[in-house]
């Protein structure tokens, strides 16, 4: 494997996180005692079925799980920082810089009504002293790194104007731009076509090994994970029921329910 | 034995409307489907593979009439239905189902289940109350649901129950063609080999054929037994067998077969091209 | 999604509440009323509130309160009157036009786009004067100007319904287009479409009263709010509660129907 998955560092360290939404005899628990750690210039694949609590985690990483979910107990230490015990604006300062998310669905996450350029700038300029030349010059690099063609007129594009695969792989330049090392990418080829998709896994590859971030891979689609991922955790109603390198996991599936994922490809 | 033909479909989207000031843009007359022609057999799934925007699509709907074609032909069982109207189709869309891809939003979300399946049985001219309820329910449990689902909301249903809510509706008058569209892209992968069992087990038992819309070939090996490949509107290759799809020769279906991720960690490719991103 | 109001609306729950007690006063007129709103005692004119007159009594020496007790009947009932007349030419006209579509949607929107394109009240003033006073009269003039922006609307509405998968599903399973119109597309359009009526009430009362309040709709002696308000402007100075109860009432009731339609608006916000 790659030199930098020996001496690599813990990016994301989440330990017997316990997630609900909701309050008293409704509340819904979300993740129930989850443990995973993700590592620099490593791919670790978070693995489940709809429904089964893999956003959520993705979400209290991010610290935007929202009004009516909370943490109950466990930490999440972003770069061995406790989040928890932060308050609000600190937390917030984490987001964009040390952490970024992209999501399902590109399009979406885009803002439509603004040019890519002025996205990709306003996002450097808020997290670096950089004045508007150079915040410029380095989303053009980061987009010629990502190999999108024509980066220069890329910029006074607008996200309507772009494929999804497009879409994507600016969305991926975009949560890098600020220098953050660690990414979580929520079923990223999900909403798009298999030709696309593979051209965004590419591209995910290619971050982790050139740049050394760390992904946090979350999906439902075993053929991603085994195309992509390093490590992979399989989720279940809320609990993490196996965690390993691929390889083993692929190999020998200790837990019932991973051997019937892996049995329900076709 | 043709069970539907299409011959030189073409379907054009142009801006007819707007009146006046309205300009003709001259990228929207390109065609959705340019002249395609196949035809679908007596119990077999055919699949019709591409990405999106290739116009399969639109194509699935010009040939159940949904959508008017530009130019060609539509015959079910010799018979040229291309130009029959929306009345006269009511005869023959019994015998044509479709089964939606989202199946949650092609149900009324006021309906129970119960009258999502009666509408089709209504449609029928089937008056009788308890004559609709006992079909109704013989067809749910054909799909592996019951008398308990009856009164449900759509919303209330699992995904993989609303898509059994869509399949049973298609089947509930008797067709002889299903065409499927993306039916298992919005399940999770365990529903999908449930589901494609499913439908595996009712084409067998009821004789039924599928035109198999989709946009993965690798589900294409196991479910149909051939498949054509579009792109752009128009068909790029027949594949006669869709078991041995490593034979295909063009060069857009090999990518497609390309991007199909890895079964096993072994297997991977993106590795192996990484050092080429020109692709 | 249980029943019509879901616990804890407030708006919902006090806006009924007053349309609700509106309704039965003006249903229950002749019960509650201390006096008959017509009968005329010079003796008492412009009296203050006694036992006998509760609110006192106008010019003519008429019960206001049994005026304002009988005027909801007028006010209130002409004003669901028109609004009744409205959907029932917008509703058909609406449907018609934004499921069918083509040549009709064309021709029906022209029409619209004329009628809106005048001040709406002004024309029916114009349209009122031109066919005399009268309640009848008046009715008749609102309904012809009012129905082209709700038809409008509707229209809308039925397009974007119109584009949904169950739609399409409904079509390709053999359903007539009065079925898909009927089941799938005035369906999903009946709540907003009430949400709006309910909204429009209060409009169409102030309307109306306004009418009234410059001579046409409703004549004197009848018992009607605008009328009341007319009736009293010349004792603006002397007797003030002859123009502030019935402007009360008229307040109260716009109050009681925009604040049910909040709530049914808030309420179709949250269920979805």
């Amino acid at each position: 494997m790659s030199a930098s998955a020996e001496a690599s560092t813990e990016l994301l360290c989440i330990r017997h996180l316990t997630l609900r939404y909701g309050f008293g005899p409704t509340a819904v628990t979300a993740a129930n005692d989850v443990s995973l750690s993700v590592k620099a210039g490593r791919i670790t694949a978070l693995v489940g079925e709809s429904g089964s609590g893999k956003s959520a985690i993705a979400l209290a990483a991010m610290g935007l799980l929202g009004s009516s979910g909370h943490v109950e107990q466990g930490e999440i230490r972003l770069n061995g920082i406790e989040l928890q015990s932060l308050p609000p604006h600190k937390r917030k300062a984490f987001r964009g810089r040390d952490i970024a998310m992209v999501f399902q669905d590109p399009a979406n996450a885009l803002n439509p009504v603004l040019p890519i350029g002025r996205q990709l700038i306003e996002t450097i300029r808020r997290h670096r002293p950089v004045g508007r030349t150079e915040a410029r010059r380095i989303a053009v690099a980061q987009l010629k790194r990502a190999g999108l063609p024509n980066a220069e007129s890329l910029l006074s594009k607008h996200a309507f104007q772009l494929s999804g695969g497009m879409c994507q792989r600016i969305m991926i330049a975009l949560a890098l731009v600020s220098g953050a090392k660690l990414l979580i990418a929520d079923e990223p080829t999900t909403a798009l076509d298999v030709s696309v998709q593979s051209q965004i896994l590419r591209e995910l590859r290619r971050v982790s090994r050139e740049e050394d971030v760390g992904i946090l891979l979350i999906t439902h689609d075993l053929g991603v994970v085994a195309e992509l991922a390093e490590d992979m955790y399989v989720m279940q109603a809320g609990r993490i029921v196996e965690y390993g390198d691929v390889y083993s996991v692929f190999d020998h599936p200790r837990h019932a329910y991973t051997r019937e994922l892996l049995n329900s490809r076709l | 034995m043709k069970l539907l033909e299409a011959v030189e479909l073409t379907k054009i989207y142009d801006g007819q409307k707007g009146g006046l000031f309205a300009k003709r843009n001259p990228r929207q007359s390109l065609p959705a489907v340019n002249s395609v022609s196949f035809e679908l057999r007596q119990n077999e799934t055919l699949g019709l593979v591409g990405e999106s925007g290739c116009g399969k699509s639109t194509l699935a709907r010009m040939l159940l009439r949904l959508e008017q074609p530009s130019a060609g032909r539509v015959r079910y069982r010799g018979t040229d239905i291309t130009d029959w109207s929306f009345g006269r189709m009511r005869e023959v869309r019994s015998r044509m189902q479709l089964v939606f891809q989202n199946s949650l939003s092609s149900f009324n979300p006021a309906f129970t289940v119960e009258r999502i399946i009666a509408e089709p049985l209504r449609n029928a001219g089937i008056r009788n109350a308890a004559e609709r309820r006992a079909r109704i329910l013989h067809t749910l449990e054909s799909v592996g649901l019951g008398a308990s689902h009856l009164g449900r909301l759509p919303a209330e249903l699992s995904g993989g129950q609303q898509q059994r809510v869509g399949i049973a509706r298609a089947l509930v008058r008797k067709p002889e063609i299903l065409i499927l569209d993306e039916p298992f892209s919005s399940l999770d992968f365990g529903l999908r080999r449930q589901a494609m069992d499913l439908l595996d087990e009712l084409k067998k038992s009821l004789g039924l054929s599928y035109l198999f819309i989709t946009h993965d070939l690798s589900i294409v090996g196991r479910f149909c037994d051939r498949a054509i490949v579009m792109r752009h509107g128009g068909i790029v290759e027949e594949l006669p067998y869709a078991d041995s799809l490593e034979q295909a020769t063009h060069a857009y279906t090999r990518m497609l077969l390309d991007s199909i991720p890895a079964r096993h960690p072994r297997e991977r490719k993106i590795d192996s091209r990484l050092s080429n991103p020109s692709f | 999604m249980n029943g019509l109001i879901m616990p804890k609306n407030v708006p919902a729950y006090l806006g009924g509440f007053i349309v609700l007690g509106v309704l039965s006063v003006g249903l229950l007129a002749p019960l509650i009323a201390p006096s008959n709103p017509l009968d005329v005692h010079m003796t008492h004119r412009l009296a203050g509130p006694s036992m006998d007159y509760p609110l006192g009594t106008d010019h003519l020496g008429r019960c206001v309160l049994s005026r304002l007790i009988y005027g909801t009947r007028q006010s209130l009932f002409c004003a669901l009157a028109v609004l009744v007349t409205v959907l029932a030419i917008s509703v058909p006209v609406g449907v018609l036009s934004g499921y069918v579509g083509g040549t009709i949607d064309r021709f029906v929107m022209r029409i619209v786009d004329i009628l809106l394109a005048f001040p709406s009240l002004i024309l029916a003033l114009a349209i009122a004067a031109m066919l005399g006073p009268g309640q009848a009269h008046l009715l008749l003039a609102f309904a012809s100007v009012w129905w082209a922006g709700y038809a409008r609307l509707i229209r809308g509405m039925v397009l974007q319904l119109k584009a949904n998968d169950y739609v399409l599903a409904a079509r390709a399973s053999g359903s007539s287009h009065l079925r898909i119109a009927f089941d799938h597309v005035l369906r999903g359009a009946a709540r907003p479409i009430l949400v709006l009526a309910s909204m429009e009430v209060g409009t169409i009362m102030l309307a109306l009263a306004g009418l009234s309040f410059l001579g046409l709709g409703s004549q004197p002696p009848a018992p009607e709010w605008g009328v009341m308000l007319s009736d009293s402007r010349p004792y603006i100075q002397t007797v003030p509660n002859l123009m502030i109860f019935p402007g009360l009432a008229i307040a109260l009731c716009v109050l009681g129907f925009n604040l049910l339609a909040e709530g049914l608006r808030e309420q179709r916000r949250v269920a979805k």
